[in-house]
């Protein structure tokens, strides 16, 4: 393994360029007609662009990806997350192209990808699943029952599911025709298949999911748990391991049980194990992840280990130290905020635009993963996450704290962000005390929409009146056409001559 | 005092903008933020309030300015700015006031004096950078009130200018 191609974007791949620098491997980006400028982009090795710029012809493309793999010589590949990180076909196109995939076997992917299958595998391994129905290929009649025996509200979920799609709450028995309908249509869309299965609702649950990492030699290791419970819309927005709600006495049987999937499964490299914690701390069973997580960074803080580059080393077929469990002891405690082009007081739409001044904050402890720089224009085209920040601390309250500052520093101008939602979650009572729910957001900040007089607004105002004629100035120096030509508040300050020096 | 309008996503947002000693009194509504503002560069300012300091850094993207403060991006435009709206007290507009803090290193006119659009004034440095202070209209200069040597704060006011022709004011 000498060359390796990232068949992702944005951040992840800026993450994946960096560990195989630190291991010698030369790098591979294939880059989208909107992101020719990206910042991965132009730190890989190599680039090879794809024509178009939809994902289904460019980062979902499994021909055109490998033609990448075979022009610029490429003999490993790593998926990154999303995209094709958990397509089999992918993953047996890999190896049959002769190239190493970073990942684990397609038949793994294939058989922890349905979730009807995850769930029977997990049962026989003797870890209790979310209560539910789940026969394969169920009828709309047989799942109507099911649900009627489960009680309200039920979970509807698509059988190839993910990222929330063809997943339904319904709160009654009226409600199910049409929710069954709709998400067996979001799911054919999706995922292009319909099955469905039914789990209890569990109210006031926590998202649980415990990383591990196996080699090709049977050596599995459990790496501590994520709390991911603060979510939107099924969508992650801030991670934290370990969790505050987990117990000394809880940890260990929920790795035992991921430890015991993985194998059950003949897991190789990184994955995720994700449960459901109910408020008697009882866990279930949900899925398996077949892939590196967004948040992985929370458990590379807690444990010391570089998961991207054991990653990389499995793959190669390195094996994992017969005594690992005893060299990664979880200690303190990180947090991940997910920072997205996406405006929180106006129903999360999405803000695509241009980074004017990015200024990434930087401390002890403090972690950056960013797709950012200035002077890109962030695509419409893609997910709307830009970066993450990661802190560490011995305490949660230092990882707290230190969240706080960093997303207080972090800058981003000419593209909204959702920084300011980040730090009203980090700065939340509620937040602090650890009752991190997937109620959260809508309990606590639901209608959020920040400071409408903060001093920001202040000192625009004041900059305002210190650079005569303002608005007409700003205006005339867009020029006829309202096109911008770089004018700044500062320049209507005067004149300036930079290294004057005294006589 | 000048009013500001700025013109954000939820509508416009009126700022009253007036001086305190050095500090800038900005009432928005109900709530009112007093603060310093040293400039540091093009697009930075240290921005001390309530007992803070923090970098404030803005930058303009298509109609917007981006103004981020202490967690805080704000994304305006100016809809309307009192200094050019020709309105309100008498001084308005013939304030000529230091762009940012640093030290008075030339002053060309005396009180009294006849200036034309353009001419120097004064020069203000800071930071190896100076900043030629000119005449923004003719007219008659009414009052100079600092010296060679002064230092002075951002937005303080230097000179002021009255219409061509007219007599300074009396001395106080």
């Amino acid at each position: 393994m000498r060359k390796v191609l990232i068949a992702n974007r944005g951040e992840i791949a800026v993450r994946i360029i960096r560990a195989c620098r630190a291991l010698g491997l030369a790098t591979v980006a294939v880059c989208a007609e909107p992101d020719r400028d990206a910042l991965y982009a132009r730190l890989a090795d190599e680039c090879v662009p794809l024509p178009g710029a939809a994902a289904q012809d460019t980062y979902l493309h499994v021909g055109r990806m490998l033609e990448a793999a075979r022009r610029s010589g490429a003999d490993a590949v790593h998926p990154g997350y999303g995209f094709l990180a958990e397509s089999p076909e992918f993953a047996t196109a890999v190896r049959d192209a002769g190239r190493v995939w970073v990942g684990p076997p397609a038949a793994v992917i294939t058989r922890l990808g349905d979730k009807i299958e995850a769930r029977h595998l997990a049962e026989a391994s003797g870890i209790p699943v979310v209560p539910g129905y789940d026969a394969p290929e169920a009828s709309d009649a047989a799942l109507g029952e099911a649900a009627a025996r489960l009680g309200f509200p039920v979970m509807i979920k698509a059988a190839a599911g993910g990222g929330g799609r063809g997943m339904r709450r319904v709160g009654s028995p009226d409600d199910l025709p049409d929710a069954l309908r709709s998400a067996r249509r979001e799911a054919l869309a999706a995922f292009g298949r319909d099955a469905l299965l039914l789990e209890r609702d569990i109210d006031e649950a926590r998202h649980i999911e415990v990383q591990v990492l196996a080699d090709g030699a049977g050596e599995v290791w459990a790496l501590g748990e994520r709390e991911c419970s603060i979510q939107r819309r099924h969508q992650k927005i801030l991670e934290e391991s370990p969790s505050p709600f987990i117990t000394p006495e809880l940890r260990p049987r929920l790795e035992r049980a991921a430890v015991a999937v993985a194998r059950a499964a003949g897991y190789v490299n990184a994955g995720t194990v994700e449960f459901l914690v109910d408020a008697e701390r009882r866990f279930y069973f949900l899925e398996v992840n077949t892939r590196l997580q967004v948040e992985h960074p929370v458990t590379e803080a807690v444990t010391g280990l570089d998961l991207v580059a054991w990653q990389l080393r499995i793959a190669g077929g390195d094996r994992l130290p017969a005594d690992g469990a005893r060299t990664h002891a979880l200690r303190g405690c990180a947090i991940e905020c997910r920072v997205s082009a996406e405006d929180p007081a106006q129903g999360f739409r999405p803000t695509p635009g241009p980074i004017v001044t990015l200024v990434e904050p930087h401390a002890p402890g403090v972690r950056v993963d960013s797709g950012l720089r200035a002077g890109w224009r962030v695509p419409v085209e893609y997910d709307p996450m830009l970066s993450k920040v990661i802190a560490y601390g011995e305490t949660r309250e230092a990882a707290i704290a230190r969240m706080d500052d960093a997303l207080g520093r972090y800058v981003i101008l000419g593209c909204r962000t959702n920084l300011e939602f980040l730090r009203a979650i980090v700065r939340h009572d509620a937040f602090r005390r650890g009752e991190t729910t997937t109620r959260f957001l809508e309990r606590y900040l639901g209608g959020w929409s920040g400071d409408a007089a903060s001093p920001a607004l202040a000192v625009g105002a004041v900059l305002a009146v210190l650079q005569p004629g303002g608005g007409a100035a700003r205006r005339a120096a867009r020029g006829q056409d309202g096109r911008d030509t770089g004018w700044d508040p500062w320049d209507g300050l005067g004149p300036w001559r930079s290294g004057v020096s005294r006589e | 005092m000048s009013e500001v309008l700025l013109r954000l996503d939820g509508g416009e947002v009126l700022c009253e903008v007036s001086r305190a000693g050095e500090d800038w009194v900005v009432r928005i509504g109900s709530r009112t933020v007093r603060f310093r503002l040293a400039a540091l560069e093009p697009g930075v300012a240290a921005v001390e309030v309530g007992g803070r300091t923090h970098l404030a850094r803005w930058a303009v993207a298509g109609a917007e300015t981006y103004l981020h403060l202490d967690g805080v991006t704000a994304a305006y435009e100016v809809a309307r700015n009192g200094a050019q709206r020709g309105r309100g007290d008498a001084s308005d507009g013939n304030d000529l006031r230091a762009p940012m803090p640093g030290s008075v290193t030339q002053v060309h006119v005396h009180r009294g004096d006849t200036v034309t659009r353009g001419q120097p004034l004064l020069v203000v440095e800071a930071m190896k950078m100076e900043h030629v202070i000119r005449a923004p209209r003719a007219g008659t200069v009414r009052a100079v009130h600092v010296r060679v040597g002064q230092r002075v704060e951002g937005g303080a006011v230097v000179a002021e200018i009255g219409a061509p022709g007219g007599d300074p004011p009396p001395s106080p």
